[in-house]
Order: structure tokens, then C-alpha cells, then sequence
């Protein structure tokens, strides 16, 4: 084998490593940001605004980089569990992420655009 | 290999498995850590602790009626009674020491004989969050001191807030519960 031979060798070799580990470098990233993290990242952070608000309490919270992982509507994202105090976050139909929470609150729900508005008040009595 | 052309000598079949194991590597590890749950424990058992704190004491002085014994700190503080003690995952302690019984001389509380002690969830979080490990509580604690206003005598106390977590949340799919 000629020498320019054994330089296009190399340079296949190099091209095809580096092909492999970008590939795995894109699945990596786009792994870290996936449904999975976002879903468990927003339901923790949810339960704990709701946790630590005292009743009264209205919260924003930017949710754009979930909500743009969804085909669902920007609605069903976001659920909360009234009677088990417990937060649902789902950005697929097959599942999603609850956590309980240990307040005993009433909360409201709302989506504007990329954000959603949290109105945290007492739990009025029911007979 | 000697005498293999490049495509040849790098496409063999061992190559070829090399990389597949590299990238199984890979996938086996990421699924592994997107679908491990975020350890939050300690940060929530912070949150209930700090809840009680707020709630009991307001301006230096501690509530009255929870000191006399006629408060009822689920409905009071808007607390969940069913979660907090049902649910095997929480745990909050409130003891109320007189002054004179703390010594604070090296640093640390060390108080004996407490007048007051109420206790919520899980009792025996206390010692399981000395342990270490995944499985176990985590908790957190505070010491502050508060006036109790008794009749006409206004008293020294310190107030010892303990809470404990192991809530891990749950990855739920159609069908069951993972």
C-alpha cells in the first residue's frame, strides 16, 4: 500500500470515531433533557412551591422547556390530585411523574404561553 | 489484518462489536440515571420543619394555644393529618424547653427535661436518619428561641423543631405504577 493509501485509512478511521461519538454525545444530551428528567424535575419542583407557599401564596412558573417536549396540550401537563394531595406531571399518554405533597392547600391552575400560574389558598372546610 | 484495505481493516466484524458494546454501555448508563429518583428528601424534610417554625412562632414569641395544649397544628398550619400520619414517609417532632435547662456553652443544644413534646408520622425517623444509605430518611432540625407569654409571666424557651422525609416520588405508567 501506497503512502497517500495509508493516510486515507487513517482519515476513514478518524471519521468514522468521530461519527460514533458524536452520535453518542447527541443521545447523551438529548437524554439528559428528555421526558423523563423534565417530568420528575417539574413534579418535585411543583410539590415543593406547594409545600413551602403559605395559603394566599400565587407563583409563575417558566415551563417552556417542557411544554415544547409535548405533543399533549400545554393543559394535561400539569395535574394536581385534590383529595390525595399528590402533583401528576406527564409530557407523554404513557405516564408521567406524581409526588405527594403535605399541604393541605387548594390550588389552582392556569397556562399562559410558556408559563403556569399556581393561586395556592386555604382549604376551605367541607362539611 | 496486514494487507487489508482500510474499509476492510476497520469495518471487521470486531470493530464492529466494539462499538456496540460502547454504545450499550452508554445507553444502559443514561437509562440508569434518567430514571433514578432525585434524592430531595433532606430539602423537603427542610420545608416541613421550616413550615412548623413559621407557623408556631410569629414575632419572638410562640403560639399560646399550642403551648396550652389546645391547637391543632394540621388545620392551623394547613397541613395534610392523613399524609403526615399515614403515609409512612414524614415525620415532625416539636419539643419546648425552658431556658435554664439548655446549655449552649460549647456550640451546640443540649436541653433536658422538656415541657412539651408533640410528635407527627414516623417516630423512629429519628434514628433511622443517622444511618446511611438510599432506602433511609433524611431530616432536619432547629433550635429557636421563643417567649411564652403564661397569665402574667413571660417565659424563655427554646424550641426544638425536628422533621424527617422519605418521600422519593413515583414514576407512574399506564397500567401500574413503576
Amino acid at each position: 500500500m501506497n503512502k497517500k493509501g495509508i493516510v486515507m485509512e487513517e482519515i476513514i478511521f478518524i471519521v468514522l470515531n468521530l461519527i460514533f461519538f458524536v452520535v453518542v454525545m447527541l443521545f447523551i444530551v438529548n437524554s439528559a433533557g428528555g421526558q423523563v428528567v423534565l417530568e420528575q424535575k417539574y413534579a418535585k419542583e411543583i410539590a415543593f412551591i406547594i409545600e413551602e407557599a403559605k395559603p394566599g401564596t400565587a407563583v409563575y412558573l417558566n415551563m417552556g422547556d417542557a411544554f415544547g417536549k409535548t405533543k399533549l396540550a400545554r393543559e394535561q401537563v400539569v395535574n394536581i390530585d385534590d383529595k390525595q394531595n399528590q402533583v401528576i406531571v406527564k409530557l407523554s399518554s404513557g405516564g408521567g411523574y406524581m409526588v405527594p405533597y403535605f399541604s393541605d392547600v387548594d390550588v389552582k391552575l392556569e397556562v399562559y404561553g410558556d408559563v403556569l400560574f399556581m393561586q395556592i389558598n386555604k382549604k376551605e372546610a367541607t362539611s | 489484518m496486514i494487507g487489508k484495505r482500510g474499509a476492510e481493516k476497520y469495518l471487521s466484524l470486531w470493530w464492529f462489536l466494539v462499538l456496540v458494546l460502547m454504545a450499550l454501555a452508554v445507553v444502559a448508563g443514561v437509562a440508569v440515571n434518567t430514571s433514578s429518583d432525585a434524592n430531595t428528601r433532606e430539602f423537603e424534610a427542610g420545608l416541613l420543619m421550616t413550615r412548623a417554625v413559621d407557623c408556631l412562632i410569629s414575632k419572638g414569641y410562640v403560639n399560646e394555644q399550642f403551648m396550652a395544649g389546645n391547637f391543632d397544628i394540621f388545620s392551623e398550619c394547613s397541613l395534610d393529618k392523613e399524609m403526615i400520619n399515614e403515609s409512612a414517609k414524614y415525620y415532625l417532632k416539636i419539643e419546648a424547653y425552658k431556658y435554664e435547662d439548655c446549655d449552649i456553652s460549647k456550640g451546640n443544644f443540649e436541653c433536658k427535661n422538656p415541657f412539651l413534646k408533640k410528635q407527627f408520622g414516623v417516630v423512629d425517623f429519628e434514628n433511622q436518619c443517622k444511618m446511611t444509605g438510599a432506602r433511609y430518611p433524611r431530616c432536619a432540625e432547629r433550635y429557636a428561641y421563643a417567649l411564652y407569654v403564661q397569665g402574667n409571666e413571660i417565659i424563655k424557651t427554646v424550641v426544638h423543631f425536628f422533621a424527617g422525609s422519605n418521600e422519593k416520588g413515583t414514576r407512574w405508567v399506564v397500567g401500574g405504577v413503576m
